[in-house]
């Protein structure tokens, strides 16, 4: 596969009169393959949006080498503007006197796009967004989350190769954040060598869209690969739940009678246990059951449980993500 | 390069409707004050001279350069400040990371400028000629054009230039121009004819091309105007240069900036 994007030992510096340097992104390293959703994934501050801005060229690095589409971002500058596009969350771009169908117009022809094209994908992706009914609606009447799926048409009317999406979903409601993410994906799977990079906080968004992560904290990449890569890659465990109804005797029977880690919490209020279980093996589940079965407890429910983005991020860091946002 | 000139052509436009639309739907009260203030001022200077007897060309003068100032008030306020608007907005990086030359941008938002000045500009001198019984000569309307736009385009240059000033030094440089509004004006002989100050001062405010400009016109447009500074032929000339140079510097300015700004991280971030 052929990269997108090439990252190689990016560092950027902040310096301020009378402040010591801010060193924002330290020594970092990674690619991005074409077709991809890759996800920046780290707590506020992390470096995600100095490395976004670098990437789409509104930033030089302060040293190390990087390449979008193939092109230098220090030397290729023009080249990379006809290939990307850059949308970030919580942004009100445009003028408010315009009307959403002037505006995206007006973007578009910062591209060169022939007006009649522009105006043709500027209703394939109002239609896509489900907001055709209100092109004509000036941009400051419109809600947060109308704002933001029209940012997000700005970024896809010019066709980029390469989308970057910096908190696309910030500030959206739940219906606003899934529509958004629905969007993303149906783009990049229209056509082939379509690629995005998206930076976000939210571990579940991460884990939703990307076919690769890198978690990124304090400006250093602190681990790469597929969601389900960086799970497995914390434990060999088998995690499950399992909810019955509650009873005294339930946590000592339990103790004496299973090989693996056993943790019960009571809620005696709602007639219920909660048995969270630990297994080296998938299989162990079933000697469980049985015992279960035999003592003719009732299993109320029953699910097994992945370890979260959020367990890889606490295990390679040491801590939890909002500890780190609130340092 | 026919892609070049398409993209530029295609930016300074789509910049310039901004401007063009704004005019016709939020500016309506706007208009009305701007008129109103400025025909005021005009008619305080115009009451001045007549009330100390003054020849009816001075009144002549005045009108000339009250339908200059919207067009010199656009330029400080609406083309230089407007590179940081829009970066205190959230366009600013939009427009720089597009591959829309910011030269053309700030074309398309000096034309559009230019548009909404004129409608001002014009009301203000038909109030004016209509209230106070002005009369201009015409002797050759397109060489009045002509020299007209030629001092426009000088001006406006002077605008693109400041703008990336102001982008660079923000809040700050806005102060300045807020101090530097009215001495501006006044150097610029927009009530008076700028030959008043001397031989040595008058060389000095001609590096603003609205006193060149106001100048040139007031040539064209009064009968037997003798209180002149150049030749009108002579200040033309010296506006092509301006315009040039001041647009050179404006374009030379923008890149300075933009590699600044990548390498500091101080335009295109709000906060910084």
């Amino acid at each position: 596969m052929d990269k997108a994007i090439e990252v190689r030992n990016l560092k950027r510096v902040y310096r301020r009169l009378r402040e010591p340097p801010f060193v924002a992104v330290d020594n970092m390293n990674f690619d991005v393959y074409e077709g991809e959703i890759f996800g920046l994934l780290g707590p506020n501050g992390a470096g995600k949006t100095t490395v976004i801005k670098i990437l789409s060229t509104l930033l030089y690095p302060t040293e190390g080498f990087v390449r979008v589409g193939g092109f230098d971002v220090y030397r290729d500058v023009e080249s990379i503007r006809s290939i990307i596009n850059l949308v970030t969350g919580g942004e009100v771009a445009g003028y408010g006197i315009l009307t959403v169908k002037e505006s995206l117009w007006m973007f578009s022809q910062f591209y060169g796009i022939e007006t009649k094209e522009a105006l043709r994908r500027i209703e394939k992706y109002l239609k896509i967004v489900d907001m055709w009914d209100s092109r004509d609606t000036f941009l400051n009447k419109l809600s947060t989350g109308m704002v933001q799926r029209i940012n997000l048409v700005r970024g896809l009317i010019t066709d980029p190769k390469i989308l970057f999406l910096d908190e696309p979903t910030l500030g959206l409601d739940v219906e606003g954040g899934r529509i958004v993410r629905e969007i993303i994906k149906t783009w990049i799977g229209e056509r082939e060598g379509r690629t995005v990079l998206l930076t976000t906080h939210y571990m579940a968004e991460a884990d939703e869209l990307c076919d690769r992560i890198a978690i990124i904290n304090r400006g250093k990449l602190v681990a790469c690969d597929t969601p389900e890569n960086l799970k497995a890659s914390i434990s060999q465990d088998k995690y499950f739940e399992i909810t019955v109804p509650y009873s005294k005797d339930l946590r000592e029977e339990f103790l004496t009678n299973i090989n693996g880690k056993v943790s019960i919490r009571d809620f005696p209020e709602n007639g219920e246990s909660l048995i969270s279980l630990s297994l080296g093996e998938d299989k162990e589940i079933a000697n469980f059951i049985t015992i279960l079965t035999q003592r003719g407890l009732e299993i109320k429910t029953f699910r097994k449980v992945e370890p979260t983005l959020e367990d890889v991020f606490i295990k390679l860091v040491g801590r939890k993500f909002e500890d780190e946002e609130a340092r | 390069m026919k892609k070049h000139v398409e993209l530029f052509v295609r930016t300074a436009i789509a910049r310039g409707y901004v401007r063009v639309k704004g005019q016709f739907t939020r500016d309506v009260n706007w208009l009305i004050a701007s008129v109103v203030g400025g025909f005021l001022t005009m008619a305080t200077y115009v009451y001045l001279y007549r009330s100390i007897q003054a020849p009816e060309e001075f009144s002549a003068m005045v009108l000339i350069g009250g339908f200059m100032t919207p067009y010199w008030l656009n330029v400080l306020w609406s083309v230089a400040v407007q590179l940081y608007w829009e970066k205190e907005m959230g366009n600013l990086q939009i427009i720089i990371l597009s591959p829309a030359p910011l030269s053309a941008f700030l074309l398309g938002l000096t034309i559009g400028g230019m548009f909404q000045s004129t409608i001002r500009a014009v009301i203000i001198l038909l109030i004016g000629i209509f209230v106070f019984k002005v009369s201009l000569v015409i002797y050759n309307i397109w060489v009045v054009v002509v020299v007209f736009l030629i001092s426009l385009c000088a001006l406006y240059g002077v605008g693109m230039m400041f703008s990336s000033l102001f982008l660079f030094y923000g809040r700050e440089m806005w102060r300045v121009a807020s101090i530097a509004q009215e001495p501006v004006s006044i150097a610029s002989g927009i009530y008076f004819p700028i030959k008043l100050f001397g031989r040595v001062a008058a060389s000095v405010v001609s590096l603003i091309p609205l006193s060149l400009g106001l100048d040139a016109l007031r040539q064209l447009l009064l009968k037997d105007y003798e209180l002149y500074f150049l030749n009108w032929k002579v200040e033309v000339l010296i506006l092509v240069v301006m315009w040039v140079v001041f647009t050179f510097i404006a374009i030379r300015l923008l890149n300075y900036v933009e590699q600044i700004a990548k390498r500091e991280a101080r335009l295109t971030l709000r906060w910084q």
